[in-house]
């Protein structure tokens, strides 16, 4: 098993260009008690690479922004109404506008009659382009499946292209045995190793090559035993080969997808091929979120693993599509201190190492500080201010963010009495005029009335009439 | 004025079954806390911390009397009556006084309210039930609660689901208040609340505590919750004390590697904080099933040493190998006996005088050795089992590393 494989899991572009944009984005939820302006028109971007931390408190929308964008947003009752999501400069958010036409005409009898949204090649494309994990991993796996059969489940539905082409790789070793000999017969074996690791091997044969170069025999009984050991390499039969391309090209017109009506099977021949480079392909997720024993924790059940390793598990799935971007809504709050400390680990080198681009939602400012390179904080479906963690933290801008950062009991120095924001989160059923904070801010003034417009200063951007003046001056 | 003793715990221990047995099938137990003994003052407060599973909530379940202790005794000193539980079946007798006399506020307040019955029908009903006095006392009673709790009249006529959760919460505190009780657990009381309600809340326990002079047990993970409100933390792993002491002095000074550990997990919310490769080895906690050798912490202790979690077994070889090199034989062979003890015989009569030798040089790790013969026999010294530690009047540590430092 090589590691290597997986380091083309996300396009290691440094550059910062924008992966994703979201501008003026209003959700609404269209409920019995009437309609819930959960999100009140939200613009910010997300570079490739970085980590956007998102807090605020619950009802503030940050879980439904992270909803929004992966389209899990429970049909019939929440969608856009206005405003877009552009992935990689493509418009994602098409299929809600339709939605939402549907939902408006038959407003009032939503509750009986949900509209079922088919699952298009449009929402498929998005989930491999986006991928989530949530707050609670003992609810996100299934309690009757082994984490094997759930794991090789879903990569066997959402990545069968990446298989049939890592067969197919692995193949070309054992098809172009002659080229290899020549190879290593006229290049010696640094070249012949050098061009079998741009290559998928077959199970066991890198291993087998590293025991030989290892050892300590001498350098034609080396290559005898390599070239032995290429023999043993058996290739695929003709009409398997065949009707692999065959779907690989089925696969490059549409996304693939199971027909719903029918429970799909994983039988046959060539199914059971995928089924068992499924197998290694999650093996080889399990190794890359350090996960220990992947073996064992392959052939067990949920409940034998503890939170830690549940949500490792989690992770292990989220990468699986090669996303463009993992959402972690809060995957530590459930977590104790030591396992939330080791996971924050796990997604900061997943994050260095692979350049993955992570939005990550929590409400602990601690945890912010410690994986996020930017901040978005959000209060009652708005944003109030986004700027780099470190200034975040140091100054905040926006009073309520000040207010967060004061009520957080600290371990450095003892508080006699904690600070702790006066007032309650806006009822957002009836969101009030102008900035939403005004009730509870000890700031407010009579032009908080008006919604407060974005200033930007210093490359951060604050909505705030606080900073009306500033902006001006620079 | 010097507190007088509310509560004193002495080496309790809950076991639970984990399979019935029956037939060939053995019985199976999982310890769910294991010897532990401490003293809570009047007024005090105290803090139980430690990861999932390590018997937080097993201890508050023991104190309420809701489960029944394996071992040891705990001791009610209430102002007007005493009451003692004990580990012995049918000595129930006063649990329902006990109750009365002890609040719980639960961690969910979600579905620790019944969503069906009206606000004040869930404040009063531990007043009811308990049968303290008539319904027209209860609700002078509730009014007298609502501005210490910082509820408005108006949500008594409410439901549960038409509160938020920090209001919830509230409900909860006024519920375990409504029976005047002395002493108050709160089991993860702000864990499911955001960080501004967090504040309210701690506020007002801490605001209750200073108005009624209540003692509370404190059951949180985290730290700072704990240091905020707690005189007294108690730091617990795998069912096991691992220090206890003053808040200030663990804050300052944490002595045990697992409290070290804990402090260095938390992410502080100060710009430029770094995350560091974790030094904790081993993923997982481990379970009660069972419980490692020696420190229950060894296996993922950061400055573990062989003396942590040594076995016979290990020792044998230990011996056998030191054998082999002072004679170049391999005269001897063991058993093992039990968890704590084990036999040499030497088969060759002539290194009798060097294994005695090599025996009476290792004394610090075994405690006796009986000779009869070719045969000794072997109990193993303080690396089994560590113990408390008393490092000044109120903090102790169990950890075998500092056993010689405060000795």
């Amino acid at each position: 098993m090589t590691r290597r494989n997986l380091n083309d899991l996300v396009t290691q572009e440094s550059e910062a260009d924008i992966i994703l944009e979201v501008k003026n984005l209003n959700v609404h939820f269209f409920t019995r008690r009437g309609e819930i302006k959960a999100i009140r028109g939200i613009n910010f971007y997300v570079k490739r690479g970085e980590v956007l931390g998102i807090v605020g408190e619950s009802g503030s929308g940050k879980s439904v922004t992270a909803l929004t964008l992966v389209d899990l947003l429970p049909s019939g009752i929440g969608c856009i109404t206005e405003g877009d999501i552009l992935l990689n400069g493509e418009r994602i958010s098409d299929t809600y506008k339709k939605e939402y036409r549907i939902i408006r005409r038959k407003k009032v009898k939503l509750s009986q009659k949900r509209t079922s949204r088919k699952v298009s090649n449009h929402v498929q494309n998005i989930r491999g382009h986006i991928s989530m994990i949530f707050q609670d991993p003992l609810t996100s796996l299934d309690p009757l499946y082994k984490v094997k059969a759930q794991m090789i489940e879903s990569i066997m539905y959402n990545n069968r292209k990446m298989l049939i082409k890592r067969i197919l790789e692995k193949d070309d070793i054992k098809k172009n045995k002659k080229d290899l000999v020549e190879l290593l017969n006229f290049k010696g074996i640094q070249a012949f190793s050098e061009k079998i690791t741009n290559l998928y091997g077959p199970d066991g044969f890198h291993q087998e090559l590293l025991m030989i170069e290892n050892s300590s025999i001498g350098e034609t009984e080396k290559k005898t035993r390599i070239v032995k050991a290429l023999h043993a390499l058996e290739p695929l039969d003709k009409h398997i080969i065949d009707s692999l391309n065959n779907q690989l090209n089925n696969l490059r017109k549409k996304v693939w997808r199971p027909n719903n009506s029918k429970k799909y099977r994983f039988t046959g021949k060539i199914n059971r091929i995928l089924l068992q480079e499924a197998e290694l392909y999650s093996i080889e997720l399990l190794e890359l979120v350090d996960m220990p024993h992947p073996d064992k924790v392959m052939e067990s059940y949920p409940h034998e693993l503890s939170g830690g390793m549940k949500q490792r598990v989690m992770i292990a799935l989220g990468v699986a599509n090669k996303p463009d971007i993992l959402i972690a809504d809060e995957p530590t709050t459930a977590l104790d201190v030591i396992t939330q400390y080791q996971i924050l680990y796990l997604l900061k080198t997943l994050n260095q190492k692979l350049g993955l681009t992570i939005i990550f939602i929590t409400h602990d400012l601690g945890v912010m500080a410690a994986i996020a390179d930017r901040i978005l904080v959000m209060y009652a479906g708005k944003i109030s201010e986004i700027g780099p963690t470190k200034y975040i933290l140091s100054e905040p801008l926006h009073p309520y963010t000040r207010g967060l950062l004061q009520s957080a009991p600290s371990i450095s120095n003892k508080q006699v009495d904690l600070y702790s924001i006066p007032g309650q989160v806006p009822d957002l059923l009836n969101p009030p005029n102008g900035c939403s904070f005004a009730n509870r801010c000890s700031f407010a003034t009579e032009r908080c009335r008006n919604d407060p417009p974005t200033f930007n200063i210093k490359g951060r951007t604050v909505n705030c009439w606080l900073y009306e003046v500033k902006e001006n001056e620079s | 004025m010097k507190a007088s003793t509310l509560i004193s715990i002495n080496d309790i221990s809950v076991d639970y079954e984990i399979a019935s047995g029956g037939g060939i099938l053995k019985k199976a137990y999982l310890r769910a806390i294991q010897d532990i003994s401490f003293v809570i003052k009047e007024g005090d407060t105290w803090s139980v911390v430690g990861e999932s599973g390590s018997g937080k909530s097993t201890l508050a379940m023991a104190l309420i009397g809701l489960i029944t202790l394996s071992d040891g005794t705990i001791n009610y000193n209430f102002n007007d009556q005493k009451i003692t539980i004990s580990s012995k079946k049918g000595k129930r007798k006063g649990m329902k006084s006990l109750w009365r006399k002890i609040g719980i506020v639960f961690q969910d307040p979600f579905s620790a309210l019944d969503p069906r019955i009206l606000i004040k029908d869930i404040i009063s009903e531990p007043f009811i039930g308990h049968k303290i006095g008539k319904k027209t006392e209860v609700m002078k009673r509730i009014e007298k609660l609502l501005p210490l709790v910082g509820l408005r009249a108006e949500y008594l006529e409410y439901f549960p689901d038409q509160l938020s959760g920090g209001l919830r919460q509230r409900v909860s505190i006024a519920r375990a208040l409504i029976n005047e009780p002395e002493f108050i657990i709160f089991d993860e009381p702000t864990s499911s609340l955001d960080v501004s309600l967090q504040a309210q809340i701690l506020n007002l326990i801490k605001s209750i505590q200073r108005s009624t002079k209540l003692t509370y047990l404190f059951i949180t993970h985290n730290l700072m919750v704990a240091r905020y409100i707690s005189e007294n933390i108690i730091v617990m792993y795998l069912g096991n004390i691992l220090e206890k002491g003053k808040t200030a002095d663990i804050f300052e000074k944490p002595l045990h590697p697992y409290t070290q550990l804990l402090m260095a997990s938390i992410p502080l919310p100060e710009p430029g904080y770094e995350l560091k490769k974790p030094s904790a080895e081993r993923v997982t906690q481990g379970s009660g099933i069972t419980i490692p050798n020696g420190c229950v912490f060894h296996d993922r202790c950061p400055v573990a040493t062989p003396y942590c979690g040594w076995t016979p077994d290990e020792l044998i070889t230990i011996i056998a190998n030191e054998l082999y090199n002072l004679t170049g034989e391999r005269g001897i062979s063991a058993e093992i006996i039990s968890e704590t003890s084990f036999d040499i015989h030497v088969v060759n009569g002539n290194i009798i005088s060097e294994v005695k030798d090599i025996i009476s040089r290792n004394s610090k790790f075994f405690k006796t050795f009986r000779e009869g013969g070719n045969v000794f026999h072997i109990e193993l010294f303080i690396p089994w089992k560590p113990r408390m530690i008393k490092v000044d009047e109120y903090r102790e540590v169990k950890c075998i590393l500092l056993d010689k430092e405060f000795k």
